[in-house]
């Protein structure tokens, strides 16, 4: 597979003997230094600029390691996709439906709108501090992944909710009205669209993706 | 027990529409539902219904009076009216830790948790440093700490106070769900320090699963 690769579960810090905690379906994983500096790595790259332009793949995450200093680079990944740590999966097409149907994004900051001089452009992060922007749409499916099941089911309720299936039209609007138009009403476009830039969401900490539970 | 203010949902900012100077509302996401916070009255109590944060002392117990009168002392503004209408909206809720509601709002309500933990605090290592890379925001206590790692993992207050009071707050508590009562105290303590959690912007309060609003937008 060519695809991207991502990192699974929640930071939920280090402990005294410096083994890392990542919380990965409700069960708590411990990451050796090393292989928590590879699923590190696995968010992107550091500079929001290189995490929006360069496809974060395993080969260039193994290749990013090596350059950090990281000794077996190809092992530890390796290591951490067997553990379901690290998935491979594609934007488009019937890898990322089941990626989305099966992980779920939640938010790790709160969403600080948009601006009259940039209707289109959205800020998250915390109020003295913002960490990135991204568009109307990437933002609306961030916004709402946390009252959802799954990545899935946010980009299918948004995709419905446009198309207007989801009600009746609430007095004032609906909360995406006047902003860009999407590049469709088919969720699989959503899904495209918000998987296409999603290093740069998990990268800035904006959220963290986990599988749903059995 | 003082009857605490706590506000509910996933702050998501203003909204402006294009080609419009003012913006549209405020708006919060509480369980699958989309809410508006309409005028700036509300946008101010619902904002500082979170706690004094470095504005007052974070020993303070923070109700509707404390709202009221920072409102007054910042923006010179009676949010007597924002107040009562968000709790009618359920965008705010009153709660006596000590009280007999304090068991329903914890079934009611769930924590999720927002930020990254940072390492133990080098001023005081029983407390942990959360914030953003490289950025501390807060030390939290080592049941605020706990409390913060349960309310991902667990649907409602009343599973995450099982949870430390199980001694593990990555998992839910075994049997959760309501059967059986957190920790004697536990629940009280939680709610102390809950506006600590939420001022600093590491957690919010959402709506436990289940809400009869799901899917909808209200005003």
């Amino acid at each position: 597979m060519t695809g991207m690769i991502l990192p699974i579960g929640q930071y939920l810090g280090a402990t005294g003997d410096g083994t890392h905690q990542v919380c990965r379906g409700g069960v708590t994983e411990q990451l050796d230094p090393m292989s928590f500096a590879a699923w590190g790595l696995g968010h992107g790259p550091i500079d929001p600029v290189l995490a929006a332009a360069v496809p974060w793949t395993r080969q260039e995450l193994v290749q990013y390691a090596g350059l950090a200093g990281l000794l077996e680079p190809a092992g530890l990944v390796a290591g951490l996709v067997d553990r379901g740590l690290l998935v491979e999966t594609e934007a488009t097409g019937p890898a990322a439906v089941a990626f989305a149907r099966a992980h779920r994004a939640v938010p790790l900051a709160v969403g600080l709108g948009n601006t009259p001089e940039a209707p289109a452009t959205f800020t998250i992060g915390f109020f003295h501090r913002a960490l990135l922007q991204v568009d109307a749409l990437r933002y609306e499916v961030w916004s709402w992944s946390a009252g959802a099941e799954t990545l899935w089911q946010v980009c299918q309720a948004r995709a419905s909710a446009q198309s207007g299936e989801a009600g009746p039209e609430p007095a004032g609007g609906r909360p995406w009205a006047g902003l860009e138009p999407a590049p469709g009403h088919d969720p699989t476009e959503l899904l495209s669209h918000f998987l296409t830039g999603v290093h740069q969401l998990v990268s800035a900490n904006a959220l963290y993706l986990d599988v749903v539970r059995a | 027990m003082t009857t605490l203010l706590f506000p509910v949902g996933h702050y998501l900012g203003p909204h402006y529409l294009a080609g419009a100077d003012q913006p549209a509302g405020h708006r919060v996401r509480v369980g699958a539902s989309l809410r508006w916070l309409g005028t700036e009255p509300e946008v101010l109590a619902w904002t500082l219904a979170h706690g004094p944060g470095e504005l007052g002392d974070p020993d303070q117990a923070w109700d509707r009076a404390n709202v009221l009168a920072y409102g007054r002392w910042l923006a010179g503004t009676d949010l007597t009216d924002a107040v009562t209408r968000l709790v009618d909206r359920r965008l705010l809720v009153e709660v006596d830790p000590d009280g007999a509601g304090a068991a329903g709002f914890a079934l009611a309500h769930r924590l999720r948790s927002l930020m990254l933990p940072l390492g133990p605090d080098p001023d005081d290592p029983d407390s942990v440093l959360l914030g953003t890379a490289g950025q501390p925001e807060l030390a939290l206590s080592e049941l605020g700490h706990a409390v913060w790692r349960a309310g991902s993992r667990t649907g409602t207050l009343w599973d995450a106070c099982q949870a430390v009071a199980g001694g593990d707050a990555g998992q839910p508590a075994a049997g959760s769900g309501g059967a059986a009562p957190p920790a004697a105290g536990l629940l009280s303590e939680l709610l102390s320090e809950l506006h600590d959690l939420l001022s600093a912007g590491a957690a919010y309060l959402d709506a436990a699963e289940g809400g009869s609003d799901a899917g909808v937008e209200i005003h």
